[in-house]
């Protein structure tokens, strides 16, 4: 079965830079792998068949429990899907709306500063963890602000917002992107031209377009291997057609592209953010809840909606029999699982070492795995 | 900012103003797939249209080659690959299950959803040769649902472990979970787990945990633990269905017309006008009956009108508004 140079090991489940609980069963020839396999299912508590039991405004919280370093886009993909199941999405008030953008644009740059930390760190680069964290702190601040949570924030109702925001908080996002683009530029002197770190990344797990769409990769993967494709320019949700933002991609589909992707994209975020300020300021107080059944009974039907996660692409499609309060079956499309599927075919040939890299650049959270 | 308490709401109709439902010939003629389902008319049996989104039912057979026509027409994006049993869908009569593809073309900018129907039995062929994500989006859906797919290349467990007892998205698969000792060790452990009927505890074999940590752990007093354990499991009624148990209970009677939670606050008092201050205070709360106070809302309202209870904060659903009009209510009384 085995040339004698090569051996099986298993890399996880319990290793720091797996980011959770992911195992890849590797057969090694020295250094070099030759084939590589992910074993997933370690956190698999079921949230699908949750929320068959019960009603939707009690599924918003376990939605945070997915993507647990960005529940706010995930509370967006599901109120949304619902909104669109009632045919409501046109009565959400614009200062909801609004609000929405801002809480999902602050936990893009969260998520990807987390990731920042996490990947350079599993590469060898202690030092931008300690700066990114810095500034995630903020964000969770802000987060913690709105509404009293830091990390699983269950923000979002279906018609609208939980409640309006806090006096003086929109000022302290001020405050915040205002000193983010010299944060960035600092995390930037520190990785984009520094030389281990371009050995380290640049190369490395390559992806040409049409296998990124081949094994439905979406996202900043998806991004960096030069596909333009971003869904909030593609299927525009929210206010994000009168949005002014650019969508980076890269070029080569290496783990550097992915890297200067995300590092653009957090500048546009910043620049959505500063945008949203005036015009939710111009808004009336208030006015953040659609007038709609306070018992959530959607028609007989099914949809699935999608929206741009910071991993990729978080669809959510529900099934509804128009009688129950719950959904008839609700499915999750989550961005991680689907982009980890490319892990093998992206290893192939690479160092153990390398390996490392490519689950950084992947940016999986395994609690959107395996759900 | 402080937050002003909206006007009464109005209910509003959940469905969409749709435009007439399209026949099935005319969804099948969209632009959108015309093309690609000309290509083979009848292998696409049905058509349906949802808030915009176009599902067509295609014949099982077919499938792999119906998504060939698809891709080779745009639709070069498997978003979306999942089963759904359909067992307990009221007035459901095709086959039990059914898969769900979700395409998109970058192209068009659009997504279409294919779906076939299968038994448990009937594989489906596997569409795994035409877009390389199906293979962990068809393992997912065998691992949940117990749905074949025939050519996949590994068909195996993907969330679950290798050796799982039963398929967990399954209607009929309880939301409590299932003594999953029994596959893994099937020469230790009966077919179903737990401890062998008549069992002393005295041998390893009559119980639940593995051969080799049994003369470690020494003489555990396990007959007794079992049959504490089967004891607990009898007394534990299954969790109740939150949502079912709403459905039935919240409906207006002749006595409480108001009983309705998709009424308005306005409305439910206005029709309680005339009653007692039970009556009123029992159309003030939200209606769903969701006992988050204690009580169903008929309950509460009668506590509170006897004096048994002072507290007027507790109706979670009614928020606010049934809180400010218990308040009014009281204050009016005294």
């Amino acid at each position: 079965m085995f040339d004698v140079h090569e051996m099986e090991v298993n890399f996880g489940p319990q290793h720091p830079s797996t980011h959770g609980v992911l195992r890849v069963l590797l057969k090694i020839d020295g250094e070099r792998i030759i084939e590589a396999k992910p074993v997933i299912g370690y956190l698999h508590r079921g949230t699908e068949k949750l929320f068959e039991h019960m009603a939707y405004p009690q599924c918003i919280p376990h939605t945070d429990r997915m993507d647990y370093v960005a529940s706010a886009t995930n509370n967006l993909g599901f109120v949304e899907a619902v909104e669109k199941l009632m045919g409501i999405t046109k009565m959400i008030p614009r200062r909801a709306q609004l609000m929405r953008v801002i809480l999902s644009e602050l936990q893009r740059i969260s998520s990807h500063l987390l990731w920042l930390a996490t990947h350079a760190i599993d590469i060898g680069a202690m030092t931008p963890f300690f700066y990114t964290f810095r500034e995630r702190e903020q964000i969770l601040d802000l987060f913690e602000a709105y509404c009293g949570a830091r990390l699983t924030l269950n923000c979002m109702r279906i018609g609208g917002m939980p409640d309006d925001m806090p006096a003086g908080w929109l000022d302290d996002i001020a405050a915040f992107t205002g000193k983010f683009d010299e944060a960035l530029d600092e995390y930037e002197s520190l990785l984009t031209n520094n030389r281990i770190w371009k050995r380290r990344t640049v190369g490395i797990g390559v992806l040409s377009p049409e296998e990124a769409i081949e094994w439905g990769i979406t996202g900043p993967p998806l991004r960096g291997s030069g596909v333009n494709w971003d869904l909030r320019r593609a299927q525009p949700y929210e206010c994000y057609p009168e949005l002014q933002f650019e969508v980076p991609v890269g070029k080569n589909g290496d783990t550097y592209d992915r890297y200067l992707v995300r590092m653009e994209e957090m500048r546009q975020s910043r620049s959505i953010i500063d945008q949203c300020i005036p015009l939710v300021k111009a808004t009336p107080a208030g006015d953040i809840k659609a007038k709609i059944s306070r018992v959530i009974r959607p028609p007989e039907g099914e949809v699935y909606h999608s929206i741009e996660s910071p991993k990729g692409e978080l669809g959510y499609y529900i099934i509804s029999d128009g009688k129950t309060q719950n959904a008839y079956r609700c499915h999750v499309r989550p961005p991680s699982f689907v982009n980890l599927q490319a892990l093998p075919a992206m290893a192939k040939g690479h160092l153990i070492s390398d390996l490392v890299a490519l689950i950084g650049t992947i940016d999986i959270v395994l609690g959107e795995v395996d759900r | 900012m402080s937050e002003t308490t909206p006007p009464p709401a109005k209910p509003a109709t959940p469905a969409a103003a749709a435009p007439p439902a399209r026949s099935v010939t005319d969804i099948k003629r969209d632009p959108l797939v015309v093309v690609a389902v000309s290509r083979d008319w009848d292998a696409v049996t049905d058509a349906k249209e949802f808030a915009g989104e176009i599902t067509l039912t295609v014949q099982r057979e077919k499938i792999a080659e119906v998504s060939r026509t698809f891709k080779s027409e745009g639709f070069n994006y498997l978003v979306d690959l999942c089963g759904v049993d359909y067992s307990k869908l009221p007035g459901h009569t095709a086959p039990r299950f059914g898969v769900s593809y979700m395409l998109y073309s970058f192209r068009k900018n659009q997504r279409v959803r294919l779906r076939v129907f299968t038994d448990e039995n009937t594989a489906v062929p596997s569409v795994t040769s035409v877009w390389k994500t199906a293979n962990w989006h068809e393992r997912e859906t065998f691992d949940m649902l117990g749905i074949q797919f025939d050519g996949h290349p590994n068909l195996e467990r993907i969330l679950m472990w290798e050796g799982f007892n039963g398929h967990p998205l399954r209607k009929d698969f309880p939301i409590r979970g299932i003594d999953t000792g029994a596959r893994i060790y099937p020469e230790v452990f009966p077919p179903g787990g737990g401890p062998k009927p008549g069992s002393t505890g005295k041998d390893a074999k009559d119980v639940n945990i593995f051969k080799g940590e049994w003369k470690s752990y020494g003489t555990w007093p396990i007959a007794e633990i079992a049959g504490q354990r089967a004891a607990a499991k009898t007394q534990q009624p299954p969790a109740p269905d939150l949502a079912a148990v709403v459905a039935d209970t919240a409906k207006p009677t002749a006595e409480a017309p108001w009983h309705n939670p998709e009424l308005a606050l306005t409305q439910r008092m206005e029709m309680a006008k005339q009653g007692s201050l039970k009556d009123k205070l029992f159309a003030a709360m939200a209606q769903t009956d969701c006992t988050a106070c204690g009580w169903d809302c008929e309950g509460y309202a009668e506590a509170i009108a006897k004096g048994e209870t002072k507290d007027l904060t507790l109706c979670v659903p009614g928020e606010q508004e049934t809180e400010s009009m218990l308040n009014q209510l009281m204050a009016g009384k005294t």
